[in-house]
């Protein structure tokens, strides 16, 4: 066995603290060394973890080397290939499993985090955000969770861009299994990213740590949508202690999902308005501007403007258009919907409402 | 002595002639009834005994044999108890109904003190009889008002059997057939009107396209948005019931037990509305001996089910067949039984399990959890679902308002208008309603412009709609044009029968 393997064996070992790891590298020098001790300052549980780990080395190495050739990678803290971003972090991994590619190094990253059950406001701002800063070029970061995070992470891989996503189990396990088309686009335009060894189920105990690897892969977060006590508010906190800036997406006062973040911005994160936000944080010229209501508004007839005035974040229903437009028949507004649709103006959300794009 | 005496048998809809034959001879006193018969029919014995004596017919010591013929059928249901004991009386020659035998035909449930009781079927037995060729039907006092519906027989009603001499006597005259009496009353006032739906519009919208064309609808809604409240009033801006089919469904009520002794003619459209907890085969009908379900007691109204995917899978499932072919077939060693089943079916749901998707605010249910639940109704079901409309739950505003609604009455004068022009239509075809269009017809009488094609084609590109959608898009365009009263189709009908059909799109992909 090689040093390499060793360091993986340490490394893919379950539930291991990446802290107590690197204490031990630093106490016996390598891995070799670790493995040599017939006892270790550590806890018997352990100790007996470490002892099953050397019964079943051979075995441990096998799979690792089935993974590799599936192609899931795992990359140590001594390779070059180890994100820098990493590097600063106490309890850094020991080595990331990596399916494609790792966050380019050069290019700024952005994290983008929130509720699974989103609303439609919520998943419209997400596209934006992510799709945006996707086809600017910067690295979208996030953990590929239904909501927030799949919307963003889909929208800057629709857009061209590269998106990376870190999950709290195996990287060849697909969680939710039906963001499958997303998993794999994320394999090939971005990466799929993960401390856990291959075939590890999503532990509910995995996810608050995967979130410190989403906040020290992002140079900036972004919370779009978050209810008061929220998974996302823990990345915020991680990427606070890390020194990292957060920006909260504001939404309306009295909505649940708009808490987490309103009382983000009261603790005094920054307000994300726009692509301008980020791009300023991160020094960046802005360049190319973003559509804006008035013009585009004038392309528009008086009849289908008749409409258009009536939409906004929040979904319109046909119901309240019907008691708006007391004169409009249930076929007229349909037709003046759809146009409106096909032209990219708005877009019919579940529940039959519509919102402005 | 021997004695022959008429009545009837239910099988499904249809009334099978039975002959009661009464043998009276020497031998130990015995009665005995034999011919295939169903528990409830061997206990008649002991009953019609009993009823005789407390009449005061007394029976003579001999030995009495009934057969009811034929003798391969299985005889269920108590209507044989007046046939049997008239035969028995006239074998032990205690009433004199030579004139009547061979003319009549007798129904009715004897009770131990002698009294007549109102058995089912009584409709479809008086019908069966006149098409037998008979002249004559006794039935019991209960049903009487029932029995008179049908024209051209005579219709005696009996209060019990103590009236047998009188009857004999033709002291009892036959009751007047009141058909066109009860057709001339108006229907029985429902009690609801649309004008009680405050808002939602668009409810009350697909409510009159979907009665219009007979169009199958599906309410998608939270708690309290009125999903329930539309339905129970879609019965009311149909149009009245004709003669043929408020004999129909009087058949269907007959048969079950169901109709008013008072008012035995249904003029009112049938609303059903089954709990979600019923099985399949009360729902399209069934059992040993089989009875209509639900689906057929909706004949010619409205099938409501509300909470639709709570429903039993296989009680859905076994919905597709008869909506398909508007009857209910099923089939029993004795053969095959049918039940007329042309319903419009109203199906109420909530967008998620806990009924407020997408109002974040009080949903926390996730979009897999959301998908999941739409998805308990099969794709098969939902495609002969023409018409969705999702309802926004209602504000404090509207509850309240206390302008005027549109009556149900206007409504249904529009419906009416939008049915004539489609009978108009199909006066050639055996076909009535536009939903019930097949491809060929689609093609034939719902003609696109070229403007139209090509908005069609952008619109199914845009929303990717499926080949299935088409002509249910253009069935419902068509029926939206017929309101109009118009001859084309235009681009706003098309536009807002493709809004119908999105929610199947987005939802169960």
């Amino acid at each position: 066995m090689e040093h390499r393997d060793y360091l993986y064996l340490l490394g893919a070992m379950p539930d291991a603290s990446p802290l107590l790891l690197r204490r031990l590298l630093a106490l016996y020098g390598s891995p070799e060394a670790i493995f040599r001790q017939e006892s270790l300052p550590v806890s018997p549980v352990r100790q007996a973890a470490i002892a099953e780990v050397k019964k079943a080395a051979s075995e441990i190495l096998k799979k690792r080397d089935e993974a590799e050739a599936a192609g899931i990678r795992w990359v140590s803290f001594e390779e070059e290939s180890y994100p820098d971003r990493l590097r600063p972090l106490g309890d850094a991994p020991l080595g990331l499993f990596v399916k494609g590619k790792m966050p380019p190094e050069g290019k700024p990253s952005v994290g983008i985090v929130g509720a699974r059950s989103c609303t439609p406001y919520g998943k419209m701002m997400a596209e934006r955000f992510g799709g945006e800063l996707g086809e600017k070029g910067l690295s979208v970061i996030s953990g590929m969770a239904r909501g927030i995070d799949g919307h963003a992470q889909e929208a800057a891989l629709k857009r061209g861009g590269a998106s990376f996503g870190v999950l709290g189990c195996g990287a060849d396990v697909c969680y939710p299994a039906h963001h499958r088309r997303l998993y794999e686009a994320l394999g090939e335009q971005g990466g799929i990213l993960s401390e856990y060894p291959p075939g590890t189920p999503p532990l509910p105990h995995h996810f608050p740590l995967r979130n410190r690897l989403i906040a020290a892969l992002s140079d900036v977060l972004l919370v779009i949508e978050a209810r008061e006590k929220s998974g996302s508010l823990i990345t915020v906190d991680l990427a606070l202690e890390q020194g990292k800036d957060v920006l909260a997406l504001p939404g309306r006062v009295g909505d649940a999902l708009s808490a987490g973040c309103l009382g983000l911005i009261r603790q005094g994160a920054g307000v994300l308005t726009c692509c301008g936000d980020v791009y300023e944080l991160l020094g960046m010229e802005a360049g190319g501007g973003e559509g804006t209501d008035p013009e585009r508004r004038e392309k528009l007839s008086p009849e289908l403007k008749q409409i258009w005035r009536h939409m906004g974040t929040d979904p319109v229903h046909i119901e309240d258009l019907l008691a708006a437009e007391g004169d409009l028949s249930m076929g007229e507004l349909s037709l003046r919907l759809l146009e409106l649709e096909r032209r990219g103006y708005i877009r019919q959300t579940a529940g039959g409402g519509y919102l402005k794009l | 002595m021997y004695s022959q005496a008429n009545c009837m048998a239910l099988f499904g809809m249809e009334g099978v002639l039975i002959h009661v034959e009464c043998d009276t001879s020497n031998g130990l006193p015995e009665i005995s009834l034999v011919g295939y018969l169903g528990a409830e029919v061997r206990e008649a014995r002991d009953r019609v005994r009993t009823a005789m004596r407390n009449t005061g017919f007394m029976l003579p010591p001999r030995r009495i044999t009934v057969n009811l013929a034929p003798a391969d059928i299985r005889k269920e249901g108590t209507s044989f108890d007046l046939a049997i004991a008239v035969a028995m009386l006239c074998s032990a020659e205690l009433v004199d109904l030579k004139d009547y035998l061979d003319n009549t035909v007798f129904i009715g449930e004897l009770g131990l003190d002698g009294r007549l009781m109102p058995v089912s079927g009584v409709l479809t037995m008086v019908g069966a009889a006149k098409a037998a060729g008979y002249g004559r039907c006794v039935v019991p006092a209960g049903n009487g008002a029932e029995g008179a519906l049908v024209e051209g027989i005579e219709v005696i009603s009996l209060e019990s059997l103590d009236q047998l001499p009188l009857l004999a006597a033709g002291k009892l005259k036959p009751l007047p057939c009141r058909i066109r009496e009860l057709l001339q009353e108006e229907a029985l006032r429902e009690g609801v009107d649309f004008s009680e739906v405050n808002g939602q519009r668009a409810i009350r919208r697909v409510a009159e396209v979907a009665a219009a064309g007979r169009h199958n609808m599906l309410m998608i809604g939270s708690p309290g948005s009125g999903k329930t409240m539309a339905a129970r009033r879609i019965p009311t801006i149909l149009p009245r019931l004709s003669l043929e089919e408020a004999l129909e469904v009087s058949r269907i009520y007959s048969i079950c037990g169901l109709l008013s002794q008072e008012r035995p003619l249904i003029l009112a459209r049938p609303f059903r509305s089954p709990h979600h907890t019923v099985s399949s085969f009360a729902l399209v009908g069934g059992g040993r001996v089989p009875r209509p379900g639900e689906i057929s007691l909706a004949d010619h109204g409205v099938l409501f089910l509300d909470e639709l995917p709570e429903f039993q899978k296989t009680a859905l499932e076994a919905l597709r067949q008869p909506l398909e072919d508007r009857e209910v077939s099923i089939a029993r060693v004795q053969g095959s039984f049918r039940f007329p089943a042309d319903v419009m079916l109203v199906a109420a749901m909530n967008p998620c399990r806990c009924g407020y998707f997408p109002d974040r605010n009080r949903c926390r249910c996730s979009e897999g959890e959301v998908s999941n639940y739409l998805r308990r109704i099969s794709r098969p079901l939902l495609d002969r679902m023409d018409l969705m409309v999702e309802a926004p739950p209602l504000g404090y505003g509207e509850l309240t308002r206390q302008g005027k609604n549109e009556s149900s009455e206007e409504i249904r004068l529009r419906v009416e208008a939008a049915r004539s022009r489609q009978a108009a239509r199909f006066q050639d075809t055996p076909i009535l309603f536009n939903a019930r269009m097949n491809a060929q017809q689609v093609r034939c009488y719902c003609l696109l412009n070229k403007e139209q094609d090509l908005f069609l084609k952008q619109v199914f590109e845009q929303k990717g709609l499926s080949a299935r959608a088409y002509h249910r898009i253009l069935k419902v365009a068509r029926t939206i044009a017929d309101l109009r009263d118009a001859p084309e189709i235009s681009l706003e009908d098309l536009a807002e029968a493709v809004g119908y059909r999105a929610p199947a799109e987005k939802f169960w992909r």
